[in-house]
């Protein structure tokens, strides 16, 4: 059997299943519509061409807010990983702001940034710092002793360390830090988006509880999972062709 | 000529405020010589490498060469880098000719491009030796670099370290606890016992050494008198 003949066995029961739930009476239609509902609804989101906008606006909120929070997590959790001044003096701060939910500064962000992209972007790096500063910090305090020591054997700068060294050396901890960050920064894409916007998944999916259309809600979601599965996915492709080393992706 | 070119006196290393690890160590090398330190484990061995190249403080006086390398027993080479990398690591610059001649001499050809967990474990320790050696190191400490692998690789292993060795007449200080690969590569062998150095044995046996010096009568004779003592 072909390898992916078995999940699309599943994924074809399950629609199958849902769509007998929807036409048997046992829930109202209105309520819970058949999967065919759904596809008309994303093809008329599709033909009203605010299906790309709707995309490319949460994912450019996604990128640069997770770019922007996982380099400042990877620097910070680095620092504060090789460096113990740096961890006793900033460490409180962070571990303190690490206990927030995210989802928490949304009226305060949108008071300050208002409903554009800024407050979204802001909320997205916010999520994503956490995941990656642990991360960073966690890997740089696992480096196999015999790796540094190596380098000062060798005589090599301390740029030559960090660069060559304890960088790669945190890797398969920043990757996974990264895949964590993006996941979180789905979250907050979405949820930033509910609370106030006027383009974007999150947006269209408001919208059509206002109006009362779980049809349209169900396309968004089904859009909002399959592209936080493909960013996902190509993160992983990525990172394997420029990491091949690391075995743990 | 005199066994001062490494010269350790009243070494002691104390890790915590309680029992120290290493006391009263001495010990001398003259240039070119394969010394081996023996003993059991626990006893020190890997603590006195450290503190011969300066990873691990310690009281007492340590003088050595300049240019230090030490093999670990864990291979610690750099899973981010191929083969070439890693030995280019070792060098002051990135000289391509170098790097090939080296890879020649480990029979590595072709796999220059491999990660270290495509390789065996043999053919990494052979990798974490040239780069070691590599960097051209007036001593070389080799901690218990053939531990981790079978014997077969290890008896393998420990051919390919005499040849390079003969080759490079690197003074070499090599840590292990196996009886015949002590007296195969080295030209003393000083047993550690109870946190220092004590007894020594001079090997006669002329070099290069044929692997079936192993079963001649002397050797083993040899063998079980550094047994005893350790």
């Amino acid at each position: 059997m072909h390898k992916y003949a078995k999940p699309a066995l599943f994924l074809m029961s399950c629609l199958i299943i849902w769509n007998i739930i929807s036409n048997s009476g046992i829930v109202s239609s209105a309520l819970f519509p058949s999967p065919f509902d759904v596809l008309v609804a994303f093809i008329d989101w599709n033909s009203s061409g605010k299906l790309l906008i709707d995309v490319t606006t949460s994912l450019w909120r996604l990128i640069v807010g997770t770019i922007i929070g996982v380099i400042l997590g990877v620097i910070v959790g680095l620092a504060m990983g090789i460096s113990r001044t740096a961890e006793e003096t900033a460490g409180i701060f962070f571990h303190l702001t690490k206990a927030l939910p995210p989802i928490a500064l949304i009226p305060l962000i949108i008071l300050w940034f208002g409903i554009g992209d800024i407050g979204k972007i802001f909320l997205v790096a916010f999520a994503a710092f956490f995941p990656s500063w642990i991360s960073a910090l966690t890997g740089a305090k696992s480096i196999p002793v015999h790796y540094i020591n190596t380098a000062r054997l060798f005589s090599k700068s301390n740029w030559e360390s960090y660069s060559k060294v304890i960088l790669p050396a945190t890797m398969p901890f920043l990757i996974n830090g990264g895949r964590i960050a993006i996941a979180i920064g789905f979250t907050m894409v979405f949820a930033s988006e509910l609370a106030g916007a006027s383009e974007g998944i999150g947006y269209f999916i408001a919208i059509a509880q206002i109006i009362y259309r779980p049809d349209m809600m169900i396309a968004g979601l089904i859009v909002l999972g399959l592209l936080a599965a493909t960013v996902d996915y190509f993160f992983v492709r990525a990172a394997r062709f420029a990491f091949p080393w690391v075995e743990e992706i | 000529m005199t066994r001062e070119f490494v010269s350790v006196k009243g070494l002691k290393v104390n890790f915590s405020h309680s029992e120290p690890v290493l006391e009263n160590v001495f010990l001398n090398m003259k240039k070119g010589e394969f010394a081996t330190v023996i003993g059991k484990s626990g006893v020190g061995k890997s603590t006195l490498l450290n503190s011969i190249c300066g990873l691990c403080k310690y009281e007492g006086h340590v003088r050595k060469p300049e240019k230090v390398a030490l093999v670990f027993q864990n291979y610690s080479l750099y899973p981010w880098m191929n083969i070439e990398q890693n030995i280019a690591f070792g060098l002051q610059k990135n000289d391509k000719t170098e790097i090939k001649k080296i890879i020649e001499k480990i029979e590595l050809i072709g796999k220059e491009k491999f990660y270290p967990k495509q390789l065996s474990g043999g053919q990494q320790q052979r990798v974490a030796i040239a780069r070691a050696i590599a960097a051209k190191p007036d001593l070389l400490l080799l901690d218990e670099p053939f531990a981790s692998l079978d014997s077969y690789t290890r008896i393998k292993m420990q051919e390919w370290l005499k040849k390079i060795s003969n080759e490079n007449n690197t003074t070499t200080l090599l840590v292990t606890h196996d009886v015949d690969e002590a007296i195969l590569l080295s030209d003393r062998v000083i047993v550690m016992k109870e946190k220092t150095l004590g007894k020594e044995f001079d090997i006669p046996f002329v070099k290069p050494r044929e692997d079936e010096i192993r079963y001649e009568p002397f050797f083993q004779e040899l063998k079980r008198d550094i047994i005893k003592s350790i």
